[in-house]
């Protein structure tokens, strides 16, 4: 690929240019929404943003305490770290909740969700460690519908298809006949 | 692991800031980044000027190591804040002027060592037909110089997240035919390729790789233009630009 863009002609790179200037006709406004906050919390960087921390008493002090040693790492690199400590997402899991509970708009309870269930995930497949109370059969359904959204990030699909494998796993283990 | 970002946090003006700094050395690598990343379009501006292959290469080095860091021109460059692509293409006419003075391509070699260029041995712009202005050559190569980075990174992001399968469909349905003309597969026989699940999966998943092209796009562009509402303003100029009647269609 290196070097071959200078070969094109002039209606080539403004081809290419428009597809840098494209919507998507299939994705919507809320779709772009849900990805642009997404995108932006994904690269935010750690410990959490003081300002939500600061509104959120019952898990004050807990974000700058275990997200310390990833001071200045992105949201996003703790997902994916698999040398993170599972503290660390349990404290994004707990964080995330909180946004949802506290959440006033759709975009964030959804951004908030997916925080959520993508810390879940990580534990999963990254520390094989399960950080809720919730059962491998809710855990699957959710991952699946979270995997067929359109504005996920691959990285993040690629995470949250793993963790449904596992809970495919887990369930068949504990219902053999399923 | 690097964030998706992290390649961004070294943009063009932070470069020249760095240009500007006191080491040596930190100098001399912030100026060979400016002279990888915009080398070509000066170039080819330089030879459509009617400078020999050999010419146009030592006045390319010239005017980096010289004119943009040797005058001062980063630190004018700091003041101006505008589109960085006009500015350059500004000092770089100032240059060929004084080129055009005092043609003498081996006393314009720098002191003090060339800055090495990728590629500039191998490197040939493609021969415009008659009409296309040095400006317009210019245009057009900073165009290819900027799409080459932005399907690099978004390759590497790709590779980078385990999303092959994202960058192949992308690259079979959405590149090749537009770089190679080739028609397209159909995405049933790209889902039946690559294992995937529904043609709506693999539309989801182009989809992410054109929001992600976009993405880099705004941010490679972004730090040159001096604000957001800037961005797509640069973009819809570079169109117009390469949708003037001319050469090269």
């Amino acid at each position: 690929m290196k070097g071959s863009m200078f070969g094109l002609g002039r209606n080539q790179l403004a081809d290419l240019l428009r597809v840098g200037l494209e919507h998507e006709a299939s994705e919507t406004d809320r779709d772009r929404s849900v990805a642009s906050v997404l995108e932006a919390k994904l690269a935010s960087t750690l410990p959490l943003d003081i300002s939500v921390a600061d509104s959120l008493p019952a898990v004050l002090g807990r974000p700058c305490d275990a997200l310390a040693g990833y001071r200045g790492r992105s949201t996003a690199d703790l997902l994916l770290d698999p040398r993170a400590d599972a503290d660390a997402l349990v404290t994004l899991k707990d964080y995330a909740k909180e946004l949802v509970k506290r959440s006033r708009s759709e975009v964030t309870t959804t951004v908030a969700t997916v925080l959520y269930y993508a810390a879940i995930a990580s534990a999963l497949v990254l520390h094989d460690i399960k950080i809720t109370d919730h059962d491998y059969r809710q855990l699957e359904r959710s991952f699946a519908e979270l995997a067929d959204e359109p504005w996920l990030p691959g990285h993040l699909q690629a995470l949250v298809a793993g963790a449904r494998r596992i809970c495919e796993m887990k369930v068949r283990d504990e219902c053999p006949g399923r | 692991m690097g964030g998706p970002n992290e390649r961004f946090l070294t943009t063009d003006w932070t470069v020249i800031l760095r240009a500007q700094g006191r080491n040596k050395q930190s100098r001399r690598e912030a100026m060979g980044e400016l002279a990888r990343r915009y080398w070509k379009p000066v170039y080819a501006y330089l030879r459509r000027k009617g400078n020999s292959n050999e010419e146009a290469k030592d006045l390319t080095q010239g005017f980096f190591e010289r004119v943009v860091l040797g005058r001062g021109l980063v630190q004018k460059a700091d003041a101006v804040k505008g589109r960085f692509r006009n500015f350059l293409l500004r000092s770089l006419e100032l240059y060929a002027r004084g080129v055009h003075r005092a043609k003498t391509a081996k006393r314009r070699r720098p002191d003090g060592g060339l800055v090495p260029l990728e590629g500039l041995e191998s490197f040939n712009v493609p021969e415009p037909a008659d009409g296309v202005t040095p400006e317009e050559c210019f245009n057009f190569n900073w165009a290819a110089a900027l799409l080459e980075e932005v399907v690099e990174e978004v390759k590497h992001q790709c590779r980078t997240f385990h999303e092959q399968v994202h960058w192949e469909l992308f690259h079979a349905l959405v590149l090749k035919p537009i770089t190679e003309g080739s028609t397209p597969p159909s995405i049933a026989e790209l889902c039946a390729r690559h294992g995937i699940a529904s043609t709506a999966k693999a539309s989801n998943m182009i989809v992410t790789v054109k929001r992600r092209f976009r993405a880099t796009l705004m941010c490679q562009v972004r730090p040159l233009v001096g604000s957001d509402a800037a961005v797509d303003d640069e973009i819809r100029d570079l169109l117009e630009i390469l949708s003037r009647n001319g050469a090269r269609s």
